[in-house]
């Protein structure tokens, strides 16, 4: 079982910066998600946590100890590949036993190994096909058990379930969870699935080009996005952006554009002076309301049944609200909205930081 | 699976048929005229349509494998195939796997150089090698032939390999090696088998070309017992007379060794043995 801790990780490929400074702290059996999009170089860290890749610079411990010099094979790591990389010319049984043999793990404990993993699993009746005999889902399976088989200090994921169907997907991420309760081995698992990301994670760390954008437990990031990026990253739609006004008022600040006009919380703000700034609000944060501060002309409404999410223009800038199932606006409508002030969010113009976070 | 009943399939099994039966008589003619030519009297091939011995013999098969020197021969033919292969595969291998793993400084240079070898044929460094193992005093020996056979059986097999190793992916070395493997272990233990399918065609390749050559080995062999059979085959077709029954005889024994080893060797020519270790 182990602490995973990580000091300015960097990584370059000729002059390709991937890692600029990365930083992570993992606690012991602790579940830690790197979420970021595709090509912000998550991949490139994981391999780094497994000795795959070396960094240019900076240091990794797994608890006392200094790994960043050492071989994958020394780490007492397991790592599930995106490809899944089972070996094509060994059943599952050995493909199960592949690590165990090679450590020279005696045959009765590699047999009971097998026997406690393909119960965990399901994996009994697949133990003598090859990975080419499998379905999709269950070579997913068996490349998880060869990982759990080895019962290693520390679990590696690279996007796992990418390359599964959607109602598998949500059906082994449940079971990814579960496990890792169970087993209570360290695990740090990268995915661009926010979905993932979100039900997974004990302590989310999103990436954006190489640097840890933030981090913390995955509702906080959710709910205190600390830049632009993290806002509209996390969140299905999208956080909603906005150019508007900042004016301070005599208790807290206000926000005011054309179509617009909101109480912010003093928690969202600094304690600066006003001016131009970029106001975010998520769909699934408005409420109609007669006297609500937002007048939304409706362009078209997508009714799903039990919600609906309205396109909507507020002055010129498009806008989305999630509304109830009930509600059905006529396109051309204008809807009034409200939003309750903690949840609106304020970034700057120039950096993108929310206000909150300063400079 | 039956299908059985629709007129347009049977229509289409029986037109499928009939091609591939023409296919195989086409192909086997000329192999059944062998066939016929060895075992009938007399010397030269019979004149009809259909390849059927009129008076068949067994007398030129005895003459050919009776010869003093036949299995010596044989012997040679063999044992020198077998090692070019060897030799071949046991260089490209490694090379094979560092020109596709790694990048360092004259990968690419090499490479170009290797094909440049391959762009002249052997013959044409036919007389080069002859006073070269004349230096080296290998005329008349097998090392002689597998030493020349090499030059091209490794940059051939070179890149039969490098390309079976650029698709295997990577994910497996590195699973293996975070499995507990050091990189000669992921080497050994992963991607050799699963590129066995590859390994073993170009094995075959590489011995067949070396059993079948004849120029080369007519032009450094010269004493009767060194000779490789091809060598031998054609001196039954001599200037002043042309044993056809002998050759034909010869030819079918000859073709035995090859035969045999593709149909050891088909159960790895199917490939797709990689298939299925990554990607759902
Ligand atoms: N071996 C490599 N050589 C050169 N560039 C690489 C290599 N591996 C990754 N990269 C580059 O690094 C960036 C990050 O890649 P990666 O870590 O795979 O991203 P992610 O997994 O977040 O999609 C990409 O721009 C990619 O092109
Ligand atoms: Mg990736």
């Amino acid at each position: 079982m182990a602490r995973v801790t990580l000091r300015g990780i960097e990584k370059r490929f000729g002059d390709t910066v991937v890692l600029q400074g990365v930083d992570i702290d993992v606690p012991d059996g602790g579940f830690a998600v790197l979420v970021g999009p595709s090509g912000c170089g998550k991949s490139t860290l994981l391999r780094v946590i497994a000795g795959l890749e070396r960094c240019d610079s900076g240091a990794l411990r797994f608890g006392d100890r200094d790994v960043t010099d050492l071989e994958p094979r020394d780490r007492d790591i397991a790592m599930v590949f995106q490809s899944y990389a089972l070996y094509p010319h060994l059943t599952v049984r050995k493909n199960l036993a592949f690590g165990l043999e090679l450590k020279k793990t005696p045959r009765s404990e590699i047999d009971s190994r097998i026997a406690e993993v393909s119960l965990m699993l399901g994996l009994e009746p697949l133990l003598d096909r090859l990975p080419r005999q499998l379905s999709g889902g269950q070579r997913q399976r068996v490349a998880m058990g060869r990982a759990i088989a080895r019962r290693p200090a520390l679990f590696l994921f690279d996007e796992p379930l990418s390359n599964l169907d959607a109602a598998l997907r949500a059906q082994v991420r449940v079971d990814i969870r579960k496990l890792h309760d169970r087993l209570a081995a360290t695990s740090i698992y990268v995915t661009h699935d926010q979905v993932e990301a979100m039900t997974l994670a004990d302590v989310l760390f999103v990436l954006n080009r190489g640097r840890v954008e933030q981090a913390g437990p995955p509702l906080e990031v959710f709910a205190r996005p600390r830049t632009r990026f993290v806002a509209a990253f996390l969140g299905s739609p999208a956080m909603n952006f906005l150019p508007a006004r900042l004016e301070r008022a005599e208790r807290g600040a206000r926000v005011v554009r054309d179509g617009l006009a909101l109480d912010v919380a003093p928690t969202n703000v600094d304690d600066g002076t006003g001016g131009e700034v970029v106001v975010g609000i998520r769909p699934h944060d408005v409420v109609p309301a007669e006297s609500g501060g937002i007048a939304a002309r409706i362009e078209v409404l997508e009714a799903l049944g039990t919600e609906s999410f309205a396109h909507a223009r507020v002055g010129a800038e498009p806008f989305v609200a999630r509304l109830d199932g009930q509600l059905r606006p006529a396109a051309g409508d204008v809807l009034r909205l409200d939003v309750a002030p903690e949840h609106v969010h304020v970034f700057d113009v120039a950096t993108g930081r929310a206000l909150w976070a300063g400079e | 699976m039956t299908r059985r009943g629709r007129p347009s399939d049977t229509l289409e099994a029986v037109l499928v048929h009939a091609c591939i039966i023409l296919a195989v008589c086409f192909s086997l003619y000329p192999v059944l005229w062998v066939l016929s030519t060895a075992f009938s009297a007399g010397t030269a091939p019979e004149r009809s349509i259909l390849p059927l011995p009129s008076t068949p013999t067994t007398a030129h098969l005895v003459e050919v494998v009776g010869a003093p020197s036949f299995w010596r021969q044989a012997l040679n033919s063999v044992s020198v195939a077998l090692a070019t292969a060897l030799v071949g595969i046991a260089i490209a291998l490694p090379t094979a796997y560092a020109l596709s793993r790694f990048s360092f400084v004259g990968r690419q240079a090499g490479v170009r150089v290797l094909l440049a070898t391959q762009m002249f044929p052997m013959v044409a460094s036919a007389v080069p090698l002859y006073i070269v193992l004349e230096t080296l005093n290998l005329l008349d020996t097998r090392t002689g032939l597998v030493v020349c056979y090499a030059t091209t059986s490794v940059p051939f097999a070179i890149f039969q390999l490098r390309g079976a190793f650029d698709t295997i992916p990577k994910d497996l070395e590195e699973a293996a090696m975070v499995d507990g493997a050091t990189r000669l272990q992921a080497f050994v233990r992963v991607v050799l088998p699963a590129a066995r399918p590859a390994i073993a065609v170009t094995a075959l390749f590489a011995f067949m070309s070396a059993y079948n050559e004849f120029i080369l080995a007519a032009t450094i062999l010269g004493k009767e017992e060194a000779l490789t059979l091809p060598v031998v085959l054609q001196r039954f077709v001599g200037e002043h007379d042309a044993a056809w029954g002998k050759f034909a005889a010869g030819s079918i024994v000859v073709s035995l060794p090859v035969m045999a080893l593709f149909y050891v060797a088909q159960r790895h020519l199917v490939s797709g043995l990689t298939a299925g270790g990554v990607k759902g």
